[in-house]
Order: C-alpha cells, then structure tokens, then sequence
C-alpha cells in the first residue's frame, strides 16, 4: 500500500509542484482536491510491532492490512470543490500577512548584521532587498490566489507588508551609511570656486 | 678526505657570511639613486690653495710621504663658507665642511696642514682627511663679525715654521704640527673694534700686522719677530682718505693704497710713518696713467699688480726707496715660483670672454716661449681669477696648472697644454629661482584650441600633426647629421660635462639636438629645471639626472651699449646682470610647450649693476636659444606678476607679464600682447621690507584717443610698523580637489579657500613675557593673514618668547611655520587652517573664516618648509621640511592639524584624526633624502608630474637635489612585482574555459534532449 501511495504522488507531479512551502501550501488549499493519504492506520503502531508485522507479512500476505494513506473509498472529491468560505479568507489572510510576520524577524538579522559595510551584511541587505522587489514582481500571481470578500484588503495589507520589507532596507542603508543623505555625500560634485579676482606680487623689485 | 670537505664548506660558510656584510645605506639599496640624485657644490672659490707634492720644505715632503697621499688636490674656502678639498684630477669633492655662517678670511697650507682663520677661530686640518687637528679661539671673547687674517712663516733653512693668526685686537703665533701656542700679542685697534680690518704679511725675519680703523681713519702698523710677542716696530699712520684695506696690497715691505681718485699711495712698513704718492719718474715708467681701479699683491718680493681699465701692470714698488726707479714695469700677469725660484710668469691676453690666452716665460728669460690658449664656453662670462701652481715633472722639467674662476663663479682646469681637464659647475650653487618645464610631448591631444568649431578643430588637428611629423623628420635628419659632432663633445662623468668650445651657431645646433632627445614620458615625470644663479646664469637641468642641458649668460641690453657707446665700453668690467633688490630674479614661463607650432617663451626678469634699470630678457625654456634681445626697461620697477591665463584672442597663447613701474603705470611684456578676459580685476601688490609697508594696488583701464591706457592705483595700503621676515602666499597654480572636510557626523566643515592670501611673519619686541635674568629681552613672533585684494587682515596670532628662523608655507586653506621658542628653547611647529563660517562667498564680503590653530614641538632645528603638490590636488598633502642636519622629512599633513582631539571620541575616530601629541614623530624612514646630507638649503620646489600620486621635489642651495615624492605612496602605478603574466594567463585561461565548458554543456543538453 505504501508503494500505492508514492504512485499516486508520483501520478500527480502537478500538484507537488504547486506545494513548494508553507507559504503556498495555504494557496494551494482552494484548489480541488484531487488524492488524499490517510495517515490514521499507521499512528497507532509502534515500530515493534511493526516487525511483528512484517513478520507475519512473509506468512499470511491476506491478512494485510491497508498501507499508510490506502482508503477503500474514493477521495471526497466534492468536498473540495465547494471551499468553506472562512477558510479561504484565512487563508487569504495567511498570504496577506506573509510579509508582515517576517518583518520582526528581518528586524533581528538585521540587528545582528551590525552596521560595518563587509561583505556579509551587504549580502543580507541584498537578500532584503531581493525579497521585497520579487515580491511585488510576482504580485500578478499571488494576487490571482487570494480570493474572497477581502481580497482587496487583503491585497492592500500584503502590498504594505512588502512596502515596509523595503522601508526596512532602506532603512537599513541609511544606519549603514550608504544612502547619499548628507551633504558630504555631494562635496565631491561641488566645484572649488572660480578664481575671478588675480593678486600677485611680492618684495619690491 | 671528510675533514677537508668539512673544513671547505667551513670556510666557504665564512666566506659567504662575509659577502652577506654589506654596508646597507637605505631601506630598499637597489633604489639609491634610482629617482633621485645629488650635485655637491661648494660655491663661489674666495682663496685657493694648492698641495701639490712640490713642497717648499722638505718637512713637508716627509710629511706627505708619510701620508700616503701622492693624489694631488686643491683647498678651497668659498662664500658659502665652506672649506674643501678638491682632487686636482677628478674634480671631486675629497671633504667638504661647512664652517659656521662667517667669512672665510683665509686659508693657508703651513707645514703640511691646512689653517683656516673665521670668526676669530684659527683651525687646523689634515689634509688628507679632513679631520680637524685643533682648534684656537685667537680672540677670548667671540663678536658677531670677525676681522681676521692668517699669514705662516716658513723657514727653508729653519726647521721652525710658525702659523701667524690675528683679529683686529690679538695675535697669536702658534706651532702648525702641535697646535701650542708660542706667544700672543695684543693689537690696539682703535675704537671701532667690530668694524676694525687687519692684514698681515710674513716678512724674512717675522710678521707685518696691519690693523684699520675707518671710523677713525686710523692705520696701526705692527712688526713682530718670530721669537716673542714684543711688537719690534709700532706706528700709527693717518689715513682718512682709505675706505677699507681691501683697497690695499702688502708685500714684504711695503703696503700699496688706492685712493679715491685712484692713484697710488706707498707706505714703507720697516721705517715710514706715512704714506707717499707714487714718485713720477716711476709713475711714468708704468706705461699706464690710471686711474688705478685695484692693487694686488703677488709673487711676495714687492711686487704688485696694477689694473686699470685699459690694462694691467705689475710693478716693483719700494716705498722706502720710492725716489729712485725701481719700478720694473713688466706686462700684468702671474708669477709662478718653485722654491722661491719664478719659473713661470704667465700674461693674460685678451679680455677674458669666451677664452684666455696666457703667455709662458720661463725664468731665465722672461719672454714669452710658449703660448696657450684656454678657451670656455661664452656663457661662462670673463675670467674672474686665475689661479696656477707650478710643480717639477717626473723628468725633473717644470710644469704648471692653472684652475681658472670664471665670472659665474664656474671653477675649470687646465693644465699646461691648454687643454681643459675639468669643469665644476660651482654656479649651480647661487641658484636664486627655478621653474619647471613640461617637455614637449608627442601626443597632439592639446593641439586643437578649445572654442572652435568641429570642422575648424579638425583642420587645425590635421594641420597640427602635419607640422609635428615635419618637425619630427627634420630633427631626425638633424641627429644625423649632428652625430660626429656630438659624439665629440661627450661628457666626462656625471654631472660635469666637459664641453667642447663651439662658436655659437654651432653651439645652438648641438643644444638643438641635445633638447630634441628630450621628449615627455609617459607619466610626464621627465621635465627641465630651468634656473638662474645669482652670477646672472640660465640653465636648464634635466630632472631625471640632473645633468645641465643647456646653459646661457643672460646678455647685457643692446641698447645700452648702442646709446652709451664708450662709457660702457670703459665700464664693462663693471657692468653686469645682477639680481634685484632682496637677490630676487623671477622667472616666467609666458608660453608652455602645449602650443605645438609656437615655441615655448620664458621671460628672466633681472637688472644690470652699473644703471640698476631692471632688464628683461626672454628665452626659448627648451633649447636655450634667446628670443630676441635683452630689453632694459626705462623705469624702475615696483612689482611685476605673471597673468594666469594667456589671452585666446590673438592665437599667441602667451601671458602677458604685467609691469608696474614706479609711476604707476602698467605695462605688458611682450608689448603685443593683450589682457585675458574674464577677470573681474587684476591687482598687485608690494611689500616693502624697509619701511614695513605693505600696498596694494588695481589695474585700472581708461579709454584716450580711442587707446586703451593702463595705469594702477593704490587701494590699500597696511604700515606693519615690524620688521617683515618672510612671507608666503598660495602657489597660483595650485589644484584644490575638495572645497571641504568631512566630519565624524558626515556633515561639512567648508574650507576657506581664498586664493588671495598671504601669511606675512614680522618680529617685535616682547613686552609681556618678562625679561630672562641671562641674557637679551624676549621677542615676538606675529603671523598676519592678510587679503591682498582688499587689504583686509583676516586672522593674526601672535608668538611671545619667539624669534625666528621663520619659515612659512600656506597652501590650500592651511598655514604652517616653524619658529624658535626662546623659552622652552626650542623650535616649534605651528598649524593654521581656516574654514568657512557659513558657505563660499566672494572674498570681499566674505565673513570672517574659522581659524583652528594648534602647535607642536619639532625635535630638530628646520631651514626651510615647502609642500607637495600634485595635478589635480586629491593626493594628502606632505610638508616638507629641509632640516639643519641635512635631512628632508617629508611629513604628513595629518600630523599638523588642528583639529587633533585632546579626547578621542568614536567620531574623531571615524574621521580619521589622530589624538593629538606634542612632538612631532620624526622616523628615518621619512627622510627623502636618506644619507645624501643637504647643506645649506635655500629653496625648495615641488612641481606636479602627470601621476597623480606623485610630485618632484628639487632642492637647491649648496647641494642640488631631485627626487619624487608620493605623499600617499603610488596608489595609481601597478607595482613593481606586480605578475602580469600570472593575470594574463588566469584570464586567457578563464575566457577559453568558459568557451570550452560553453560547448560541452550545449552537448550535453543536446543528448539529453535525445534521450
């Protein structure tokens, strides 16, 4: 029943593709549902028992139990077909707010990055960056996912979420020393000026 | 057998810890000399001595036996009061000392050592060495300025020599070989002790001491034997007509006087009491009416040398028998003795400009028998002093030297033949100023005036190279023509070319192709020093080796000799270029070389001594050729200055000099020229060292008779009522990169950056510091920072308990000086550097600038300061600082800021400042100059290269130096060790692997396709 099981994935790629991370795993949920792998048989067995099992397995292969996500049923498909409408708001909300629940986090790599331009804070202000700008690149698609009667707060919410990603960024350039805020960072395009009085002389000749 | 080899490979170890004890004279040996080098000088030749193995006793002959030294050499004492020894055949310095600043009053070689009498102090030298025997202070109390004379008495048929040393007041007699004094004598010189002159004269039995007091008019003749201090003779003569002994000869019996009118006055100095005039039977057997201009003493029996300006005479004066003829009138020349026998009389011919010829007689017949001439390049000027030596060839034949001085004070040697056997270039060590030349460079990127039109830009370009590719070819075809020739003038050894004498059309072509091998580097690190001496001397030197490329007497105006006719033929022994007023001769480079097709112009701007009219002459800085003549101006100048920029409109690209005479008006040099536009005014101004005045003055242009006129009128005027030491303003040319400094908080502070400036130093009296209870009341010390535009001082400070040497240098929007601190004793380094209050404004309104000073100890006395510059002004700043002991210290601004925090905070720190320390760190390390010991250093000069790192440095004074200075070290030229062939090969190797790995991954994906 096991190898069953890893048939039916492997028969679906489509829908493992789709389920890269948790982020999206929520996305994914409004989609119908196709296989289902029911787990509950396999709980209750402690491994010892499981030998035993399979002990048992090379005797009487009849008296098999179903494996792990084997259901004589077929999956209810209907059920995924008409979504509960709560879920996917939560789930619109998971996505929205994706951006937001990192920020503390980003706050404390950040922190712990210091201040000194080297080459690894550098790289994490990048990553911080990159994240934001790819974000809002791919905002199409994550935009088509969430659905719902608040979506458009919901859209709202993830795009500030980004924004202040970015503000973060910024911010972190700024602490760096590396936006051109100050007017030392313009000295080197201020002319010296032009000499427009000449004066020379010296001792009496 | 194992033993041997054990025992070999022992001896070979020892052998190469040897080889690996090498003396080591720098950080890096291989770089001695590499970009930089040295021309030791000793200066203007005041007295001469020889050694030569012909001594006259035979002590000395032992003596140099005994030594070891059969190399024949030359003692000299010059005007730079040094006294050296120079081989007579390299020309080299054998020793050199620089004495304490007082004349040289004379030299003499007595029983094979070398006795030097200045500022009171009698001193003894070996000769082969230089080391210093002893030394005798004739006189107990030292004074500021010594009178002093020297004479040695030697004995042929007695072994007993004596050294006689007298000042105006004492004399001592002292034995040469011990140092230990045999008896001394108190002179009475008069009341004007410290102006009092003296000279002395050996005699068979003794000394005549002759001591002068002008204030009084009075003369003191002393005669001393040999055996004690009891004068034999005394007299005191009236002589109130007599301005200075230097007026007057004394031989062994008698002294000769000029007086004002020029004639001869005798005075027997065994019985006369006064003085006669020349008897006119004898005065009518010279040949030569006078007026007599000097009277010389030579060949020690009464003989004199008369001259005047139509001729020379030497004579045989005799006071005490001034009524009968004595007098043997011969032609003027030189008597040389061997053994107290004349060998040799030698005759000058001629006036002595490009070349001498001397007259030999030998003794048995003073008629001439043989004739040489000697003949230098007519930029040495005339001859100024001839000194010869005779001595006894191997054969037992006589032969004789003669080391000549020229007028620009350039020391040669000839010996007997005419043949010149070297050439001292002693004029190099009177340099007065020096500009730096960029060489003309092949690339033709300034060809193209700026302002034009693309098609006029683009005809003028093709036209420009077509010019340059002739030019190129025609001095190709020059070079070849010119080789023989050149290959014949080659030169001796470094540093002294021994030039062939050419008449002057040739000596043009040859100094053509000289300056044609001379062609821009890349980096323009290659330029011409062109300087002038204070002998009225032109030269150029070549940066990378220092040798003189060319070398030019300034001439005297045509038009003086033209309108003055006789009298400046008559007076054209006196007549000559000579600095003006403060040794100052400026130079000006009116045109560079940028201007392909045009040549270069530099203008000397000088005066001739017999009118004191300034005198303007200009020349090509390359080739040394004179464009035009000499032009003597009618009026006195006050000041001249240099426009910075040419004017565009007349295609000539020179500036015009502008010259202000004392009437106020304004002229320009050349003539044709035309002011630049753009300048919202031009202004000059003079300082006046003895009224302590300083003013200010503005060109004014008024339109009559549809002419524009110039003419200046005085706008401020500043009475600094002390004494103005130095001064120093911003090089004009100078680059300020950044018009501010950054702080810690990144904010800016604005520097002041005023182009107009000058720092001036005055010296007062110090009335606050209480008087110390040894010695002279304090003084002070006040640095003014004045706006030479306005007038207005914008910041001053004073220094109490301090007096000079002070020396300033202000560049960019800082100040640094040095100064002696009379009551710490010793010398402090003091930094200014002003800022902005609020924003750049024009200078005439401008608020008053922030002025952050700090001051710091140098633990080493300084001559001189002088700061590096470079093209664009971004490399730090380096002071340089020539110190007493011969060092250059190149010293990094950093160091003298004064913003350096007694507290460092984090900002402090992030701008880079350096807590602040009194003493200024002085590491060997950042002396330039390591063990090339640089004496007397009268200027130094920093010229920008086209790196940007690095600027030259040349050093002049006593001692020539040039080397390159990188204050941030060479952050913009790859290193020396840099793999280039390693880079190469990795990139080559990176872009063939990307290739490679490029097709195999097309490959690859190729077949997976089809699998």
């Amino acid at each position: 029943s096991c190898e069953a099981a890893q048939s039916a994935m492997r028969n679906e790629p489509t829908a493992a593709a789709a389920v890269p991370n948790s982020a999206s795993l929520a996305a994914a949920v409004g989609i119908r549902r196709r296989w289902a792998i029911e787990f509950s048989l396999l709980h209750h067995r402690s491994p010892a028992s499981q030998s035993r099992h399979y002990d048992s397995l090379s005797t009487a292969t009849a008296q098999l139990a179903a494996p792990a996500g084997y259901m004589d049923r077929p999956p209810p498909l209907a059920g995924g077909r008409e979504p509960d409408g709560a879920l996917i708001s939560k789930r619109g909300w998971d996505a929205a707010l994706g951006p937001l629940k990192q920020l503390p986090m980003n706050l404390f790599i950040m922190w712990m990055a210091g201040n000194s331009v080297s080459i690894f804070p550098i790289m994490m202000v990048l990553m911080l960056f990159m994240r934001p700008i790819q974000a809002v690149f791919a905002m199409q698609a994550t935009f088509a996912q969430i659905e719902g009667g608040q979506a458009c707060l919901q859209r709202f919410v993830y795009l500030i979420g980004n924004l202040a990603v970015l503000a973060l960024a910024v911010y972190k350039c700024h602490t760096m020393g590396l936006l051109p805020t100050y007017e030392s960072d313009w000295l080197s395009f201020v002319d010296s000026p032009r000499r427009t009085e000449v004066s020379g002389g010296g001792f009496l000749l | 057998m194992g033993i041997n080899k054990n025992k070999f490979s022992f001896c070979m170890l020892i052998f190469l810890l040897f080889l690996q004890m090498y003396s080591v004279l720098a950080l890096y040996e291989d770089e001695i000399g590499k970009h930089d080098w040295t021309r030791p000088f000793v200066g203007r030749v005041q007295h001469l001595e020889f050694d030569l193995p012909a001594g006259t006793t035979t002590k000395q002959r032992s003596q140099q036996l005994q030594g070891g030294s059969s190399s024949r050499r030359l003692f000299v004492a010059t005007d730079h009061n040094v006294l050296a020894a120079i081989g007579l055949k390299s020309s080299r310095i054998i020793w050199r000392h620089f004495l304490e600043d007082a004349p040289v009053n004379g030299i003499k070689l007595c029983d094979g050592a070398l006795f030097s009498m200045s500022n009171g102090l009698l001193r003894s030298w070996s000769t082969s060495r230089g080391i210093l025997n002893y030394e005798i202070s004739v006189q107990e109390q030292l004074e500021a300025k010594f009178a002093g004379s020297l004479a040695c008495h030697e004995d042929p048929d007695d072994d007993r020599s004596l050294v006689f040393a007298s000042t105006a007041r004492r004399l001592v007699a002292v034995a040469p070989l011990t140092g230990a004094l045999e008896w001394a004598a108190n002179l009475d010189a008069g009341s004007g002790e410290n102006h009092s002159e003296v000279t002395s004269f050996p005699n068979p039995d003794g000394l005549t001491v002759v001591t002068f007091d002008p204030t009084a008019g009075k003369m003191r003749l002393h005669r001393f034997g040999t055996e004690s201090g009891v004068a034999k003779r005394t007299a005191t003569v009236k002589a109130e007509w007599l301005t200075s002994l230097q007026r007057c000869a004394i031989s062994v019996s008698t002294l000769a006087c000029l007086d004002p009118a020029g004639s001869i006055r005798l005075l027997s100095l065994s019985s006369g009491s006064d003085f006669k005039p020349l008897p006119p039977s004898l005065a009518e057997q010279l040949g030569h009416a006078g007026p007599w201009q000097s009277v010389e003493e030579i060949g020690g029996q009464d003989l004199f040398q008369l001259t005047s300006n139509s001729g020379a005479v030497v004579a045989m004066l005799d006071a005490s028998l001034a009524t009968g003829p004595t007098g043997e009138s011969l032609p003027a020349g030189s008597l040389l003795r061997y053994r107290g026998q004349v060998r040799f009389l030698l005759r000058q011919q001629g006036d002595g400009g490009g070349g001498v010829t001397l007259e030999a007689s030998s003794s048995s017949s003073l008629v001439a028998s043989n004739k040489i001439s000697l003949s230098f390049a007519s930029h040495h000027g005339r001859v100024s002093q001839l000194y010869p030596v005779t001595f006894v060839r191997k054969g037992g034949s006589y032969g004789y030297r003669v080391v000549m001085a020229t007028r620009d004070a350039d020391l040669h040697a000839f010996d007997d033949t005419g043949e010149r056997q070297w050439m001292r270039e002693e004029s190099l060590a009177g340099i007065v100023s020096v500009e730096a030349v960029d060489l003309p460079s092949a690339d033709e990127d300034e060809l193209v005036t700026p302002g034009g039109s693309v098609f006029s830009s683009f005809a003028q370009r093709l036209s420009g190279q077509v010019h340059h590719f002739i030019h190129v070819l025609q001095h190709l075809m020059l070079c070849w023509g010119a080789r023989p020739a050149s290959q014949a003038d080659s030169l001796g050894e470094f540093g002294y070319p021994d030039e062939a004498p050419a008449p002057p059309a040739s000596a043009a072509s040859s100094s053509g192709s000289g300056a044609g091998s001379l062609i821009r580097d890349e980096f323009n690190l290659h330029k011409l020093l062109v300087v002038a001496t204070k002998d009225g001397k032109l030269a150029a030197l070549d940066s990378a080796t220092g040798r003189s490329v060319w070398r030019l007497m300034i001439p005297m105006p045509a038009a003086a000799a033209a309108a003055e006719g006789t009298a400046a033929k008559s007076a054209r022994t006196e007549a000559r270029i000579e600095p003006l007023a403060g040794g100052q001769m400026p130079l000006y480079i009116q045109r560079t070389t940028a201007h392909f097709p045009l040549e270069p112009m530099a203008t000397v701007l000088c005066r001739d001594s017999s009118t004191g009219r300034p005198v303007l002459f200009s020349f090509n800085p390359i080739t040394g050729i004179g464009i035009g003549l000499a032009q003597r101006l009618q009026s006195r100048l006050l000041q001249a200055l240099l426009v910075p920029q040419p004017s565009h409109d007349d295609g000539q690209y020179i500036r015009p000099l502008m010259l202000l005479s004392d009437t106020l008006q304004v002229t320009l040099y050349p003539a044709k020229t035309a002011l630049p536009h753009g300048f919202k005014s031009l202004n000059l101004y003079t300082i006046d060292r003895d009224n302590r005045l300083l003013q200010g003055y503005r060109l004014r242009l008024t339109e009559q008779q549809q002419q524009q006129q110039m003419s200046a009128i005085s706008t401020w005027r500043l009475a600094l009522h002390e004494p103005i030491l130095v001064t120093a303003a911003r090089r004009p040319t100078e680059q300020v990169h950044s018009v501010g400094r950054v702080l810690g908080n990144r904010h800016v502070l604005y520097k002041y950056l005023n182009p107009n400036l000058l720092a001036v130093a005055t010296l007062a009296k110090d009335m606050v510091t209480p008087a110390p209870q040894i010695g002279d009341a304090f003084t002070q010390i006040t640095i003014w920072l004045i706006d030479t535009v306005s007038g207005r001082v914008v910041a001053s400070a004073t220094h109490h308990h301090s007096s000079g040497p002070v020396s300033l240098v202000h560049s960019e929007h800082w100040l640094v000086y040095s100064l002696w601190n009379q009551k710490q004793r010793r010398f402090q380094l003091s930094v200014w550097e002003l800022f902005a209050g609020n924003g750049l404004r024009d200078c005439m309104n401008a608020t008053q600038p922030i002025v952050g000073k700090q001051s710091y100890i140098l633990p080493a006395p300084v001559q001189h300061l002088a700061v590096s510059q470079t093209e664009r002004g971004i490399t730090a700043k380096s002071v340089l600082l020539a110190l007493r002991s011969g060092g250059i210290m190149e010293l990094n601004k950093a160091f003298l800021d004064p913003r350096r925090p007694f507290d460092m905070t984090p900002e402090f720190q992030e701008e880079g400042l350096m807590p602040y320390h009194p003493e200024v760190p002085m590491s060997t390390q950042a002396i330039v100059n390591y063990n090339q010991s640089l004496h007397r250093v009268e200027g130094m000069v920093t010229v920008p290269t086209g790196l940007e790192s690095t600027s030259l440095l040349f050093v002049h004074g006593t001692d020539l130096f040039c080397t390159r200075v990188q204050p941030s070290k060479m952050f913009d030229v790859l290193k020396a060790d840099f793999d280039y062939a390693f880079i190469a090969a990795v990139t080559i190797g990176m872009i063939i692997g990307s290739f490679v790995t490029q097709r195999l991954a097309a490959r690859k994906a190729l077949f997976r396709l089809w699998s």
